[in-house]
């Protein structure tokens, strides 16, 4: 005999929320409305004898579908769509633009810590570089862990103000921190060495990014073209 | 029971909404029950396709809302029609009269076309 789950209703309105969420056509005041006529409804229908699967389902049926539903908010919510939509985008560049400013500023923090230690300069060359190399690493590590196992919960520092707030603290502190160099060190060949590293380091990231790019969409169009 | 074609039940919707608000104000599920009742069931609506036009009447500034938490504790957003949304409803109870005595008129003349 086949074995049911036990039905969940909390899990299933969720589930049902995340959905529409998802759409990016509707707010989340137009979601908690719809949670609460779906929970009038439901109340209703098993007021009339049905069970709390049966009036969840009915219930969701009256409402109307994802797609419905979905389609006439993007109506009304044109501007919240507009928002929903650029946010991620603009989320993107300010992380990779954070991502630079700080890799910068490892760079000048491990000089500047390193350098009055009597560290050789084609040591500090090559550990700038390896420095780099494990930024990178990391960096993609962090991301498919995220992304592909959900293990990080980056929620509190993919939001923008603290994103913007990184770039600007980081890109005053490396233009501190370039002060500080040539001010103590006189170190005029050093530092153009570290900016070779780091444009290096930034062509080689952004070739990165373009062939995870590639991959990405392949795999996507693949993974489509077999649900269709 | 014949339902009502969807493109009369939109074109209606807006009197309608406006007409319930203007005797008290209700939140979605119980305006849609209250059409239901006053229809017996021959109008029906996708119901959660009644929101996005409060919300719409609600930019026109035709009606007003609020959440308010239910004597069961659950949250609800209650919309209350305003001034503007009565003269909107004065207009369109004109309008819809037009209609309606044009249609009457045309059929007491050609009874046929019905």
């Amino acid at each position: 005999m086949e074995h049911r789950t036990e039905f969940n209703l909390a899990n299933c309105i969720n589930h049902w929320k995340s959905i529409l969420l998802e759409n990016n056509n509707m707010t989340i005041d137009n979601v908690t409305e719809l949670e609460s006529h779906l929970l009038d409804e439901i109340a209703s229908l098993k007021e009339s004898g049905l069970t709390e699967e049966e009036a969840f389902l009915i219930s969701q049926k009256r409402l109307g579908s994802i797609n419905l539903l979905t389609h006439e908010f993007s109506k009304v919510n044109s501007h919240a769509f507009f928002l929903n939509k650029i946010i991620p985008y603009i989320k993107g560049v300010l992380i990779f633009l954070a991502f630079f400013q700080i890799a910068e500023l490892l760079i000048h923090a491990f000089y500047l810590f390193f350098k009055p230690a009597g560290i050789h300069n084609n040591s500090l060359n090559i550990a700038s570089i390896i420095l780099l190399i494990a930024t990178i690493i990391v960096f993609f590590t962090a991301f498919y862990f995220k992304y592909k196992k959900q293990l990080f919960n980056f929620h509190y520092f993919i939001k923008i103000p603290v994103l913007v707030s990184i770039v600007v603290l980081s890109k005053i502190m490396n233009m501190f921190s370039v002060f500080l160099i040539v001010k103590n060190y006189m170190d005029i060949k050093n530092i153009k060495t570290l900016s070779y590293n780091l444009n290096i380091f930034k062509l080689t990231f952004v070739i990165i990014l373009l062939i995870v790019s590639f991959l990405v969409y392949y795999k996507s169009k693949k993974v489509l073209k077999i649900a269709n | 029971m014949k339902k009502i074609s969807k493109e009369l039940i939109g074109t209606s919707t807006i009197p309608i909404i406006l007409s319930v608000l203007s005797k008290k104000e209700s939140y979605g599920y119980e305006i849609i029950q209250r059409i239901k009742e006053l229809s017996n069931g021959q109008i029906e609506w996708g119901e959660g396709t009644i929101y996005p036009v409060l919300h719409k009447l609600e930019k026109k500034g035709y009606i007003t809302s609020s959440w308010k938490t239910s004597g069961s504790g659950r949250k609800r957003k209650y919309y209350n029609i305003n001034i503007k949304g009565e003269q909107k409803l004065v207009s369109e109870k004109e309008n819809w009269t037009v209609i309606h005595q044009l249609i009457l008129k045309l059929w007491n003349i050609e009874p046929n076309l019905i």
